[in-house]
């Protein structure tokens, strides 16, 4: 079931790409659960110029249950957990439902990206203080270094 | 120092069983007679001693066999006319009981001297140092030890508590107890007492008392702890009671709420539900397309929807699959009656959204694919959607609404839903406010849409993007060939209230992509069935405490 439905998701994806999405592909050949994206810093937002390589784990009883999506490239948002990778977002936990596919819960992604976040349920604290602070100029910087520095170029 | 904490001597005259049957005891004044108290006592046995029945009785030195070498060895301790028991009236006609006392010397003498105090009518030894300092040493010191044997066998092997005082005075005491041990004329002030009246046959002894550890308001505080434990249990007892009791309501509450339809408890997030056979299997279940049913369902469900069939007849056909499509909205007859008139009875979407095939409508010699329609008709394989309801959730996967009946109550209403409905119900109201405070665009992303998913589904299930037009909408799951999708259809969703986002043009698609990404990000951290989210988040002891103080 899963695999037949990534199949899908990923023949659509490669027939008609997503602007947000880079890459999608699985990990290794052979296993389908296993899938690497590359996103797309979103254009006008602190992130652009960023590439962000994401790891999509897809649990068997997919989509009757979310995958599981983190950043690898290391990525300064206050929903985002700079070391691990983990993201914040209810799509990916309890709002999810089997109508959201691999692409548009990516996407959803590159929008909590260019959405600026939550800083009242952060995952990266330093980030989520400036925002709630309102230095939104000291937070932009603070995404602009790190995405300078991690997502450039790769 | 163990259990005694002193012992008080007296002189005691009593009436001579020889001369009379009447037995009386008087203790005489320490005026006229020897008193004596003393706090140097160590309790070396306490066997069979209790502090409630104290050990009195009238002093005396245990005599050895004759021919005892510890007669000559102990005899520096003892006067010649100490008490002994040949002083006494024969022990059947004794008063009242006895109390022995020996120097501690040798281990030979201490056990011949252990050994000769009868059992019956002596309450207690004593012992004092043959020798030795002032103050008795503690209980555990060496010198209590009867030879090889450890100082706890002899104690056990002898079944009277034995004391020792302080040598000092011991010597004392014994002199006294000599000039106490002959007639009553020969005591010291013996005159006197008989002159005041009594018989000069009567015994004059000294008497011993050992008192317990007076140090016993220890009991009345353990009694006062043990009250105020006693009230805290009580009050926490009570409080507890009473909490079940409200928490009960409370249960009863919501679930009258819930069985009323004025709260869905999985969309509150409350409670992840699933929905059972019995309630699946009256979902209808039918033949894409022509609405055949597929099975018990006895009308022939054709409901012509004339005026909409052409809105469904755009979506659910496209040109290139089946040619003939079908020109009625397929509608089982009781769904068609409780539809309004001009609400289309069926969504008709052209892909189960859960496996992402197409449905096949029949035709010719094909038979059609049979579909599970939702209350909130989506249609799904039957395959895929009935797994999801009966195991995942209860929740549409197109628009989330659930396809649990009105008023249905899951059987259990627990306390930790109740808790989190009650949540809700706080949270909600300060959410709203703090909603349109924000409103003014500026933040934008940090509003939430509220109605983000029934708009996201009708996106879905009505706008169709050439692919020939750069990239198709990304959420739109199935491929549609160019010449279908041409036409965008009005949403015919009829749970949707906000009017369908169009993208109309590439410059504008981005923005449109922006907005419908953002109404799928929703609030954040929810858990995924949020009761066992908590049942797991919870610590041990929070949940012990909630058992108690639900
Ligand atoms: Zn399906
Ligand atoms: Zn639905």
């Amino acid at each position: 079931m899963a695999a037949k439905r990534l199949i899908k998701e990923l023949d659509a994806y490669h027939s008609d790409p997503s602007p947000a999405v880079a890459i999608l592909q699985p990990a290794d050949d052979g296993d389908l659960l296993h899938l690497t994206a590359v996103l797309l810093g979103p254009q006008e937002t602190a992130y652009e110029g960023g590439t962000f390589t994401l790891t999509l784990a897809v649990p068997p009883n997919y989509p009757a249950a979310p995958p599981d999506i983190r950043f690898r490239t290391p990525c300064c948002h206050p929903n985002v957990n700079f070391k691990t990778g983990e993201i914040c977002l209810d799509l990916l936990k309890g709002s999810w439902t089997p109508a959201y596919g691999l692409i548009s819960t990516l996407e959803a992604v590159q929008q909590l990206l260019s959405a600026g976040g939550n800083p009242d349920s952060p995952y990266n604290l330093d980030v989520a203080r400036l925002m709630r602070e309102g230095d939104l100029v000291g937070a932009e910087a603070l995404v602009r270094f790190y995405t300078r520095l991690y997502a450039w170029g790769r | 120092m163990g259990p005694a904490s002193d012992y008080e001597i007296v002189t005691e005259v009593f009436t001579n069983p020889e001369w009379t049957t009447q037995r009386t005891i008087w203790t005489l004044s320490p005026n006229i007679s020897f008193y004596y108290d003393s706090s140097y006592i160590v309790t070396l046995s306490d066997q069979l001693y209790s502090p409630n029945d104290p050990p009195t009785g009238l002093l005396y030195v245990p005599d050895l066999k004759a021919g005892d070498p510890c007669i000559n060895l102990t005899a520096p301790y003892l006067p010649t006319h100490v008490t002994r028991l040949a002083n006494l009236p024969p022990t059947s006609d004794l008063p009242t009981y006895l109390i022995a006392i020996a120097p501690w010397t040798t281990t030979e003498c201490n056990t011949h001297y252990l050994d000769a105090i009868p059992l019956e009518n002596v309450k207690g030894f004593l012992v004092f140092q043959g020798g030795g300092v002032f103050q008795p040493p503690t209980a555990d010191d060496n010198v209590w030890n009867l030879g090889n044997t450890s100082a706890d066998e002899w104690k056990s092997q002898y079944t009277f508590p034995v004391f020792a005082i302080s040598p000092e005075q011991a010597e004392n005491i014994l002199n006294v107890s000599a000039q106490y041990s002959g007639n009553l004329t020969d005591v010291p002030n013996g005159h006197l007492l008989t002159e005041s009246g009594f018989d000069s046959r009567d015994y004059a002894r000294l008497s011993l008392t050992i008192n317990p550890s007076k140090s016993h308001p220890l009991p009345s505080l353990w009694i006062f702890v043990l009250v105020v434990l006693g009230i805290l249990l009580a009050i926490i007892f009570l409080t507890s009671v009473f909490l079940h009791l409200l928490q009960a309501r409370r249960r009863n509450s919501l679930r009258r709420r819930v069985a009323n339809g004025e709260v869905d408890l999985e969309a509150l997030g409350i409670k992840r539900l699933t929905v059972p056979q019995d309630i699946l299997d009256e979902m209808p279940l039918y033949t894409y397309g022509s609405g055949e049913p597929a099975k018990q369902e006895s009308t022939t469900a054709i409901t012509t929807v004339v005026e909409e069939s052409v809105v469904p007849n755009k979506l659910d056909s496209p040109p290139s699959s089946p040619p003939t499509s079908p020109s009625v909205s397929p509608a089982p007859a009781r769904r068609a009656r409780r539809a309004k008139p001009h609400v289309p009875t069926t969504l008709q979407q052209p892909t189960c959204a859960i496996c992402l095939d197409d449905f096949v409508a029949a035709h010719g010699g094909t038979q059609g694919t049979i579909v599970r329609e939702l209350p909130c008709q989506h249609i799904f394989h039957p395959e895929c959607v009935d797994n999801f309801l009966r195991e995942s959730s209860s929740l549409c996967p197109m628009c989330k609404k659930t396809a649990l009946p009105t008023g249905y109550c899951p059987r259990n209403i627990t306390n930790a839903m109740v808790r989190r409905e009650r949540m809700v119900r706080r949270i909600r109201p300060r959410a709203e406010a703090s909603g349109e405070e924000g409103g003014d665009g500026a933040d934008g992303g940090r509003r939430r849409p509220t109605n983000a998913l029934a708009r996201l589904s009708t996106w879905r299930s009505s706008n169709r993007l050439p692919s020939s037009t750069q990239g198709a909408d990304p959420v739109e799951l199935t491929e549609r060939p160019p010449a279908a999708t041409l036409t965008t259809a009005q949403p015919t969703d009829g749970i949707s209230t906000p009017p369908p986002v169009q993208p109309p043009s590439n410059s504008r698609r981005r923005e449109w992509a922006r907005r419908r990404a953002e109404a799928m990000l929703g609030r954040n951290q929810a858990p995924a069935d949020p009761e066992a989210e908590e049942e797991r988040a919870t610590p041990g002891w929070r949940k012990a405490l909630r058992s108690l103080f639900p």
